[in-house]
């Protein structure tokens, strides 16, 4: 029998409420089917690799890594880069539709006054 | 064929009213012409001062930086069917007696775009901005494949069919960039005069600084991504 350490209880906890609150926002709608499933898969996974005795070490060395910890650090890492990425596209897009909106209002406003 | 003056002003109080007066009354080639000031969300006076000096005003409700104001005048352009549109700075930086040389090149070139370069004659310009204009200049040719001597320079002049064929998306400082990415795009023909520029206390203090290089790579480069 496996002998379940601080660390797996609690990462396992964090990873259920985090994919808690990532159903909360699909089920408002504020997320999509391939949000829910890209967040499922991540938790899910990272659960999975935690809890099984040796398993990251054999996905590190199936990728050429050294051992599990790292392997588990690029994963982390690229996952963050992408999420940066995906947040910087976002906010642009926002800042973009802001800009859109000022824009027709300045023409518009222009017309209403007939400025000479 | 009709003109249309372009001035993008954030906060150009101070100089706005000067610049519109020194527009020439008669230019050369065009049978008339209109100044329009894109007020950027300015907090002092700059409307008033530009509504005052004879010019068409459109107010943006807040800031939202050099893309945002160009992108503004080349909608009001478009919707108001102007057959050229020159660009030129409010803090004084361009002298608008040189108006006229960009048209002329423009024309006599039957070029879409006529870049008033600060770079072919850089004298007087100081040594950090060249360094920092040059760095640009490199990273555009990389980037979009279009050498030019001033990518940064905002005294420009666009023809009836680059006026509707250039899309402004980017909000802040890497729009003079992204025109060449659009020049680029849409293979419109371009030419560069040479401009001087004014430097003032109060220009060098409005205008791009070197730090701002690195936050415009960076986005030049994303946009290259997600394009």
């Amino acid at each position: 029998m496996k002998n379940i350490s601080i660390f797996e209880i609690i990462f396992t906890l964090f990873a259920f409420f985090a994919w808690s609150r990532a159903i909360l926002r699909y089920r408002e709608s504020k997320i999509s089917n391939k949000d829910l499933l890209l967040w499922t898969a991540i938790w899910f996974g990272m659960v999975t690799i935690i809890s099984i005795p040796g398993k990251a070490d054999y996905i590190a060395r199936v990728f050429g890594v050294r051992n599990g910890a790292e392997f588990m650090f690029f994963i982390a890492i690229s996952i963050l880069f992408y999420s940066v990425y995906r947040l910087y596209v976002k906010a642009n897009e926002a800042e973009r539709q802001i800009t859109n909106l000022v824009r027709q209002l300045a023409l518009q406003g222009r017309k209403k006054n007939k400025l000479p | 064929m009709r003109l249309l003056i372009i001035i993008p002003a954030y906060n150009e109080a101070k100089t706005i009213k000067k610049v519109i007066q020194s527009i020439p009354a008669k230019i050369k080639g065009m049978a008339k012409y209109s100044v329009l000031v894109v007020d950027d969300g300015s907090r002092d006076n700059t409307r008033k001062e530009a509504i005052s000096a004879g010019a068409t005003v459109v107010s943006h409700l807040i800031n939202r930086g050099l893309g945002g104001a160009l992108g503004t005048a080349f909608e009001y352009a478009r919707r108001t069917n102007y057959d050229v549109m020159v660009t030129l700075d409010g803090d004084g930086q361009h002298d608008p007696k040189e108006i006229e040389k960009l048209i002329i090149a423009l024309t006599n070139a039957r070029a879409n775009v006529c870049i008033g370069s600060r770079m072919m004659d850089s004298r007087g310009m100081p040594w950090y901005r060249v360094i920092g204009n040059y760095g640009l200049n490199v990273i555009t040719l990389i980037l979009f494949g279009i050498w030019t001597t001033d990518s940064q320079s905002g005294f420009r002049a666009f023809s009836f069919s680059a006026i509707r064929k250039i899309e402004v998306r980017t909000d802040k400082m890497e729009v003079s960039s992204e025109i060449f990415s659009e020049i680029s795009r849409h293979k419109l023909s371009y030419v560069e005069v040479p401009i001087k520029a004014i430097y003032s206390r109060y220009s060098l203090g409005k205008g791009q600084r070197n730090s701002n290089a690195f936050s415009i790579i960076f986005k030049l480069i994303l946009k290259k991504i997600a394009s």
